[in-house]
């Protein structure tokens, strides 16, 4: 199966986008298998609740550039966004991450543990913000399979 | 190895401390949680499919995720 991987950066907030991967083929599912969490601001005692969930709708937001894990891997059907000004529909939360701001998270799936989508043109998953003691900066960077 | 563990994670304090967790996924909605012994919360496995499941009344009946979500297939 093709791998691929997003980087995105966004700050914390409540109910608050990261990173979404959106699927755009009926054939194509979404399993997420790693994920990275990191503050990309000056640390400080601060603490956020990360959630990786399915939508049904999707959000809108800036563009990610996928980047294919091997070159000769053919283009990958979902594509990611960031900075999302609307935020998607119909959420089911699959994973809480409660993470210090001084803290980097890595979550690795075993084979066939993958976080998944429904094979579906406008279904994903999402990394949200949904509660935060303040505002700073995180990057992220998720691989997935389809 | 009590039931089939769906991934591994770690967190990384800016000292160099870690704390390592499994992580294991409900068969039926795909939710995955940490495995934390006395955390309270209670979860199942299901006698049908023989896998874990999260603990949700909604996956109470048994309905394997790739049932209605499909496979993996690449």
């Amino acid at each position: 199966m093709p791998n691929y991987s997003i980087v995105a950066t966004g700050s914390t907030g409540t109910n608050t986008g990261i990173a979404q991967l959106k699927s755009t083929a009926d054939q194509a599912k979404i399993g997420i298998y790693d994920v990275v969490i990191g503050s990309a601001a000056t640390p400080a005692d601060q603490a956020t609740n990360f959630v990786i969930a399915r939508f049904t709708s999707a959000g809108t937001g800036a563009a990610l550039t996928t980047g294919l894990l091997d070159q000769f891997s053919v283009t990958a059907t979902a594509s990611g966004r960031a900075m999302l000004t609307t935020e998607p529909e119909t959420l089911t939360s699959l994973m809480i991450i409660s993470l210090n701001q001084r803290a980097t998270f890595r979550w690795v799936a075993s084979p066939g543990g993958e976080l998944a989508s429904r094979a579906s043109p406008t279904t994903g998953l999402e990394l949200r913000s949904q509660t935060a003691t303040a505002s700073y900066l995180v990057a992220a960077t998720i691989l997935w399979t389809e | 190895m009590p039931l089939y563990y769906s991934g591994y994670a770690v967190w990384t304090f800016d000292a160099g401390a870690t704390i390592e967790r499994d992580t294991l996924q409900c068969n039926h909605c795909g939710a995955t949680w940490f495995v934390q012994p006395g955390s309270g919360n209670i979860r199942g496995k299901c006698l049908r499919c023989m896998k874990p499941v999260c603990g949700a009344p909604a996956c109470d009946v048994c309905r394997p995720f790739e049932e209605f979500a499909g496979k993996l297939t690449g």
